[in-house]
């Protein structure tokens, strides 16, 4: 939807000034670049050629992979400007009404196609439209008016856009001539790409304070369990875990197992979560175990879990010690459930049910632990099973 | 003889079989009398027994299959630090290419190779 900012800051509506407000103007501007690359990392040249660009009223083309901070680099000029801010994800079944507006109902009746364009693109002076090539002809042909003439036809509305400057989005070059002829009225092309090894640990300390998800009803929560603990997730201290987190993306890139840097800011989270799952403000490496559950197909979750295996090795948890124990294959982890389900048997009276059971466990720790590997607890455990056995 | 070095697997690896020496092999094929579903083969001085469910008495080897050697098995927690494939091709040189499946375990005085009934 368009928005609207009824405080835009310092805008000068003389189309010329004098030389010395034209070194004010780029002061103000260059201020601008630096509030809007705030908490963004790697993101400064696509803030600055899209402040250059807004300036000679051309438009932008940003070619990179999916969660690289794309979006949110141009909504965060669109917040420092005050401009009208219009922002859409096409698809390729979005509908023209999606991003112009819905048909004007009262002058259809008249036998008349007008658009309502009111909050839609239209209106916008700073548009970011995210998988731009994904757009149907009928929405790209309408657009090119837009981009070209700053002019809005559909039907019988016409009117004048004030659109100062679009940023599409893409992941990669249009190979299709016709949209190819589209992307030339984009002038300015800027590629990004995942955030580099080195600078992971400043990706991850930068992003944690904004990956907190919006969600606008939480006051209507019920305030049970789940959101007291989800509330403690924000006090979570990831200082300590944050070098190893960043050494896990490594690892995992260095095995061809990418994630996005959205997906890398956000697993702070999960990390976070499993700390206060298993009951502390302090997230350690006991927590990485996470990291397995975000990568994103069923092979590569298994690769991770082995290329992560030392680094996870001190994995446990007492609420999800199963995940846990799948994600890391860790002694602990390991030894954390067999002490639990000893624990479960223990109390079970004597029968012929305990004693199967107790074997079982025994079972377990003899074809998981070597004699000289195995945890003093679990070694007990298994001295008892063999005593009550 | 064979010498050779055992290290931990990464990971554990999943038991199909178990083994016992001894005694305690005399106490492991008595403990699956008359269960249909097992496969019990001794190569003295071990017994080694194959089934879905898998008995547990104090003193038994779990046997998993070793990645990269088909039909071979060795223990869960110890497995050869040698390539898998080289391995394979030695054991098979040593048994006959057509032999059933082979357990190999840390013997007193290197490795013991024990030949399953096919």
């Amino acid at each position: 939807m368009c928005r609207t900012r009824s405080d835009p800051k310092s805008r000068n509506t003389d189309p010329v000034g004098t030389p010395d407000e034209l070194v004010d103007l780029a002061a103000t501007i260059r201020s601008f670049v630096d509030q809007a690359s705030r908490g963004l990392v790697g993101r400064r040249s696509l803030i600055e050629l899209t402040f250059l660009a807004a300036v000679a009223q051309e438009h932008v083309l940003v070619i990179g992979p999916p969660g690289t901070a794309k979006s949110q680099a141009v909504r965060q000029i669109a917040e420092i400007t005050g401009d009208r801010y219009f922002e859409y994800l096409l698809g390729r079944f979005t509908e023209p009404n999606e991003l112009f507006g819905p048909v004007d109902l009262a002058a259809l009746r008249d036998g008349r196609v007008v658009i309502d364009t009111t909050d839609m693109l239209p209106e916008a002076e700073l548009v970011f439209l995210d998988e731009v090539f994904l757009g149907s002809s009928a929405i790209l042909n309408t657009l090119l008016g837009i981009l070209n003439e700053r002019v809005f036809r559909r039907g019988h509305t016409l009117r004048a856009c004030p659109l100062r400057i679009c940023v599409g989005a893409s992941n990669e070059l249009p190979t299709d001539p016709n949209l190819a002829a589209f992307a030339d009225r984009f002038l300015v092309r800027v590629f990004v790409d995942s955030i580099s090894d080195p600078h992971l640990d400043e990706l991850l300390a930068v992003g944690w304070g904004a990956s907190r998800p919006q969600v606008p009803g939480d006051g209507e929560r019920s305030g049970g369990v789940l959101d007291v603990a989800a509330a403690f997730v924000d006090a979570v201290d990831l200082s300590g875990v944050r070098p190893d987190l960043a050494q896990c993306v490594r690892l995992l890139r260095s095995q061809g197992i990418l994630l996005s840097d959205r997906r890398i800011v956000r697993t702070q989270r999960l990390v976070a979560a499993a700390a206060v799952l298993d009951g502390r403000l302090v997230a350690t490496r006991a927590d990485l175990w996470a990291v397995v559950s975000v990568v994103p197909t069923a092979p590569d979750q298994e690769r991770a879990a082995e290329v992560l295996h030392d680094v996870l090795a001190e994995t446990r948890n007492r609420v999800a010690e199963s995940a846990a124990e799948d994600a890391s294959n860790g002694p602990e982890a390991r030894a954390a459930r067999i002490l639990t389900a000893a624990s479960e048997v223990e109390a079970l009276p004597p029968g012929e049910d305990r004693r199967l059971r107790l074997e079982g466990i025994a079972r377990e720790i003899d074809a998981t632990f070597a004699p000289g590997s195995m945890p003093e607890e679990v070694a007990r455990v298994r001295a008892w099973i063999i005593e009550m056995t | 003889m064979t010498l050779m070095a055992w290290i931990a697997p990464g990971s554990p690896l999943e038991a199909v079989a178990v083994a016992g020496r001894d005694g305690v092999g005399d106490l492991l094929s008595e403990h699956v009398i008359g269960r249909p579903d097992v496969r019990v083969d001794r190569v003295e001085p071990w017994t080694v027994v194959r089934a879905e469910d898998l008995p547990w008495i104090d003193g038994v080897v779990y046997l998993g299959a070793l990645l990269g050697a088909p039909g071979l098995l060795v223990p869960t927690v110890r497995i050869p630090a040698v390539p898998a494939d080289l391995l394979m091709a030695g054991v098979r040189r040593m048994v006959g290419a057509d032999s059933g499946p082979c357990v190999l375990l840390p013997g007193d005085q290197g490795v013991d190779v024990i030949v399953l009934s096919s």
